[in-house]
């Protein structure tokens, strides 16, 4: 390491792997991950989920699981909650619909047409 | 890169380790690779989180859950429900002593609220071992900054500026014995971290070395620039080997990346750091003595002056300063010294580390604001004392400090508020002391400290500390005189002036403090035979009272020298010549019918 522009690169690569421990407060993707989730495919979801996030490099967004929320005709359910405490549930989201609620919600701050109740 | 959802990071600082973290960590990692979530979730070994008593502990990330008591048989249930079906385990969540809800977060936690972070920043956030995670909080950042954006100069009246005081105990300001060795002329100059930690009872150092190592090699690269060193000695004792073992990887890992080394950050700045272990003697805790040990001879102390910014190691001018306050350098030097200056008293400036010990829920290690009240400590920090029992006093400043009581536990703790009550900051031990600790007990405990550590160079340490020693055994055994007092403060005020170095000159604080604050105490052990707190057994005798003994027997079993007889449903008695004052019998008879 010969510069300080090096430090600062090698800075920046890591703090995107370890971003999940400060606590400041980003979007949160919630899936369900209930015996009902698993069955109908959210271990599947939530993994492309992460890949997106991956892929696009986005730093500012945790993936979190949760139970059943007793909804479970409607698995995958994926919920976005938002800085601010709003959110929003996705229905029978497949690992097409992960990747759109990555690229519409979480990047483009859309509500992704036809994938809520 | 790799990308994972959750990070787990478990606590291996000593504490954890000896109740078997590292086999938690093999036990999740095959675990998460049964259930096919090895790269979901990610194991992170991490330096201490301050919450020793409740160890081991886990953290989960992104959620920020603080799990207490792991126990290796409830990974699989951590793993099986928590990370792969995202429920919390609700039965192994931290939580406040006084309420029921469980905290969701590991900041809502009382014993984080008051806590403030600065030399411990880092600690039980990052991997100790591995340099990238150091860097992305910032690490070396201020390294770079000094040498490409400042001059030495400047970077010592930062220092100055920022009214950093000492943390190993004396509390001189740090600027000015870095100005002082800049000042020195000479062609080799030598930086010097004293990581000797020989306070009985205190371990901020080592934790910061275990869960924080870079900090500390950074400040030692700055001071170098400071003051024009190009080398640096780290003295750690050899008992500390976790905080060893990670200082020797983070050295590595630093010349791997040429953050110590020749013409650091492209300058031309060459800085290499190298450790000197120690074999825990106190005394080479002592600057003169530390540099002779460090030099292969015998730790000795030696007459200041000169003072080490002069002629230290080798004779050359040297920085010797504590692990806690390097640990604070990097972050002033980032964010400015008038940041820094907003923390604290008007006196005493940033935070200070403290290992809480004793009689207090809470044991482990806190950082607060100098200001912040003994009562905020114990009371609200450290979770108070156990089974409801009465404060008492704290003693600070281990072997050379002295005890505050419970009228003084409003008092602000910073430099000058301490010395003021006869108390000392020291290197940052507190240990909480209940109504069932004896005074006299405590200051006999220290004198015996220092008389096994003394070195023995001078004669008031080495007979002074002696002859205190025996008078408070003297005391303690019930044959103490009235005029043993006057005889233990003309001892005390004459080795306080007359010893050659500050392990003599402050081992009769713990007497002059509890003598201070506790005089009747002494007076009841002297005058009426009698250890109010019931601890000096020489004073003590454990009797049956015949109306409210029952003859249940209880007590006759429980003994374990057979000091106790008499008939079934008759009142027992103790053989006082076979009696241990254990206390055993008082403790199980179920009709409170042993008195003490
Ligand atoms: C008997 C004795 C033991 C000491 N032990 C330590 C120690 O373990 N760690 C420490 O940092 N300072 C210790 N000191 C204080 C050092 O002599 C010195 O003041 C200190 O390391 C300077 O660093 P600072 O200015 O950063 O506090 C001790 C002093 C005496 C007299």
């Amino acid at each position: 390491m010969k510069s300080l522009s090096e430090l600062q690169e090698l800075k920046e690569k890591t703090l995107q792997e370890i971003n999940l421990r400060m606590q400041n407060g980003g979007t949160k993707i919630v899936v369900c991950m209930g015996t009902c989730g698993i069955a109908a495919g959210a271990r599947e979801t939530m993994r492309a989920i992460v890949a997106e996030l991956k892929n696009k490099n986005v730093n500012y967004a945790s993936v979190l699981l949760s139970g059943c929320d007793g909804n479970c005709e409607e698995e995958p359910v994926v919920k976005v909650i938002e800085p601010t405490g709003e959110e929003t549930v996705y229905v029978h989201v497949d690992t097409e619909g992960g990747k759109r609620i990555v690229n519409e919600h979480v990047i483009a701050h859309k509500v992704v047409d036809g994938m809520t109740r | 890169m790799d990308m994972y959802r959750a990070h787990v990071l478990v606590c291996c600082g000593t504490g954890c380790t000896s109740s078997k973290s590292p086999q938690i960590i093999d036990s999740m990692e095959k675990l998460l690779a049964e259930n096919g979530l090895e790269t979901e979730v990610k194991v992170v070994k991490t330096g201490c989180f301050g919450l020793c008593a409740r160890g081991p502990i886990v953290v989960v990330y992104p959620e920020g859950i603080m799990y207490t008591h792991v126990d290796l048989s409830d990974v699989k249930e951590i793993v099986e429900e928590h990370f792969l079906k995202g429920r919390v385990v609700k039965r192994l969540v931290a939580s406040d002593e006084d309420s029921a809800e469980i905290a969701h977060s590991i900041q809502n936690l009382g014993f984080f609220k008051k806590q403030m972070r600065i030399a411990l920043r880092n600690c039980g956030m990052i991997n100790p071992e591995n340099i990238d995670e150091y860097i992305a909080h910032d690490g070396y950042a201020a390294l770079g900054k000094c040498l490409t954006a400042m001059t030495p100069q400047e970077v010592i009246d930062e220092v100055s500026k920022s009214q950093l005081r000492g943390r190993g105990g004396a509390g001189f300001p740090t600027g000015r014995k870095w100005s002082f060795a800049a000042q020195s002329k000479g062609d080799i100059k030598y930086v010097c971290c004293n990581a000797d930690e020989g306070d009985p009872g205190a371990f901020m150092d080592r934790s910061i070395l275990e869960g924080d190592p870079h900090s500390v090699l950074e400040a030692m690269a700055i001071a170098g620039y400071a003051i024009g060193s190009n080398q640096g000695y780290i003295y750690i004792r050899a008992e500390y080997p976790i905080a060893v073992e990670r200082l020797r990887i983070a050295i590595a890992q630093a010349k791997e990346y040429g953050l110590l080394g020749n013409n650091i950050f492209g300058t031309d700045f060459s800085f290499d750091i190298e450790l000197r272990l120690g074999a825990g003697a106190f005394v080479c805790g002592e600057e003169t003595a530390l540099m002779v040990s460090i030099e292969g001879n015998r730790g000795e102390p030696r007459t200041r002056p000169p003072f080490p910014a002069v002629k230290g190691l080798w004779g050359k001018p040297t920085i010797l300063n504590n692990v806690e306050t390097y640990a604070n350098i990097p972050m002033i030097l980032l964010k400015g010294a008038d940041w820094f200056t907003t923390i604290g008293t008007e006196k005493s400036k940033g935070t200070k580390v403290f290992a809480l010990g004793g009689k207090i829920n809470n044991t482990g290690l806190v950082e607060v604001p100098m200001g912040t009240t003994l009562r905020e400590i114990i009371e609200e920090i450290g979770g108070g004392i156990p089974h409801g029992k009465k404060f008492k006093a704290a003693q600070t400043g281990g072997p050379s400090g002295g005890c505050i009581p419970a009228e003084l536990i409003d008092t602000p703790i910073d430099y000058d508020s301490l010395t003021a009550i006869g108390a000392m900051m020291g290197s940052g031990g507190l240990i909480v002391m209940d109504e069932d600790n004896c005074m006299v007990d405590i200051a006999k405990f220290f004198l015996e400290f220092t008389v096994d550590e003394s070195c023995g160079k001078c004669s008031p340490c080495r007979i002074g500390t002696k002859r205190m020693h025996e008078i408070l055994e003297k005391i303690t055994k019930g044959q103490g005189e009235l005029s043993d007092i006057d005889k233990l403060e003309d001892l005390c005020n004459t080795i306080k002036i007359a010893a050659l170095c500050g392990l003599g000159q402050t081992a009769p604080n713990p007497i002059l403090s509890t003598l201070r604050y506790f005089k009747q105490e002494y007076l009841e052990h002297i005058v009426n035979k009698r250890c109010p707190a019931g601890v000096c057994k020489d004073l003590l005798s454990y009797i049956i009272m015949p109306d409210q003994c029952k003859g249940c027997g209880i007590c006759a079993k429980q003994c374990p020298v057979g000091a106790i007889s008499g008939e079934k449903k008759s009142a027992h008695v103790i053989d006082q010549s076979k009696c241990i004052k254990c206390g055993v019998c008082m403790s199980k008879c179920p009709f409170k019918a042993i008195k003490r």
